[in-house]
């Protein structure tokens, strides 16, 4: 079956970079590949003369890598400034809006609430009523069995069960809902969102202590700090500091 | 009757140079030895020695004239004196001046001694063709 819609628009534009010079690039690169091939397998070095030349060819993989990663830059630049730009016209629309929103969400909070409070307070009041019917209504059973009264006692079970009910009813906690006006907006509603503060800073590395991310922070704080040292002697309580020789 | 000076004595200066010794360096008391020179920043190494030219008679082993200290460049005769401060600098042993003279006869663009060498353009084999 063929597909008769149109292709996107600008199908035919190409890649975003200059394929001509990254095929430029390319050549040297594979040249510089095929020459480390050639030193891997002459293995190990084994003469002053050798070494140096072996510097050079890293001097210039060195320097090959460096003009790559200009001409990279280059290329991409334009795009990071119109995205820029871009960002830049619509963000500051949007900071006028999110503003707007701003101003008013803590008017709607401070109504909520005050809601729920009050709903809050109004369900401790039927709860309290309702405890004190069943505590009725269990004094009227006592004294209707004594009696050996026994539609009293039946009465006086069905309001213990009736206020059983209401107390259960009036423990559940549910949230202050606002509704739209004109049907046009969700219903909306205070949310409870948690959050952490520290309370103990060693406990709370302990409890963290396995996971990669915070051995990738503590080494990365480490690494830093030894860098600052320059070569000066330094320890750093957890740490092993190991030295390598390289280029 | 004049003895030719020993190879060693010639050499010393050069030899105490390449194992970091430091030795003095006077203007006017150039030494026998091998050295690499860039005739341009950036540019490529040029092989350079400074030889003793000497006579000496097979019969009585002696100096038959004096001995004099000759210098070249890149191939080039040049005036021992007038080249000794720079190329003082940068002595070589015998072995690295053989290869530098062998690299540039299989890299042809470090004939060209006055223009920088770019390695990007000359990508350095262990086996250079």
């Amino acid at each position: 079956m063929n597909n008769m819609s149109p292709p996107p628009r600008d199908h035919n534009k190409g890649p975003a970079f200059n394929p001509d010079l990254v095929d430029e690039l390319a050549t040297k690169a594979d040249e510089v590949a095929d020459a480390a091939g050639e030193w891997k397998d002459a293995g190990k070095i084994e003469s002053n003369e050798q070494a140096q030349k072996a510097n050079d060819f890293l001097s210039g993989a060195r320097q090959l890598f460096k003009e790559i990663e200009e001409r990279r830059k280059a290329q991409k630049q334009p795009f990071l400034d119109a995205g820029r730009e871009i960002d830049a016209a619509f963000n500051r629309v949007k900071e006028i809006v999110e503003r707007a929103a701003n101003l008013v969400k803590p008017l709607v909070e401070t109504f909520l609430r005050e809601e729920e409070a009050k709903e809050q307070a109004r369900k401790a009041e039927e709860e309290r009523k309702a405890r004190e019917e069943a505590e009725a209504a269990e004094r009227a059973r006592k004294q209707a069995e004594e009696r050996n009264d026994v539609v009293g006692q039946q009465e006086a079970e069905e309001r213990a069960e009736a206020a059983r009910e209401a107390e259960a009813e009036a423990q559940k906690a549910e949230s202050t809902k606002l509704d739209s006006a004109t049907g046009g907006g969700k219903r909306t509603a205070l949310r409870t969102r948690r959050y952490v503060e520290i309370a103990n800073v060693n406990q709370a590395m302990l409890h963290y202590r396995m996971r990669p991310e915070m051995t990738d922070l503590l080494l990365r704080l480490a690494n830093a700090e030894v860098r600052s040292a320059k070569g000066n002697p330094i320890k750093i309580p957890g740490f092993d500091i190991k030295e390598e020789r390289k280029l | 009757m004049r003895q030719p000076t020993p190879l060693s004595n010639l050499l010393r200066w050069h030899r105490d140079s390449l194992v970091g010794k430091r030795p003095p360096i006077h203007e006017n008391d150039p030494h026998m030895g091998w050295f690499k020179v860039r005739m341009v920043r950036g540019g490529p190494y040029v092989p350079a020695r400074i030889w003793i030219d000497r006579e000496i008679c097979p019969l009585t082993g002696e100096l038959a004239c004096d001995e004099r200290l000759l210098c070249e460049i890149d191939g080039e005769r040049r005036d021992v004196r007038r080249e000794w401060a720079w190329l003082s600098k940068n002595p070589i042993s015998k072995a690295e001046y053989d290869e530098l003279c062998s690299l540039r006869q299989s890299i042809e663009a470090m004939a060209a001694t006055h223009a920088p060498f770019n390695l990007q353009e000359h990508v350095i084999r262990p086996i250079c063709p």
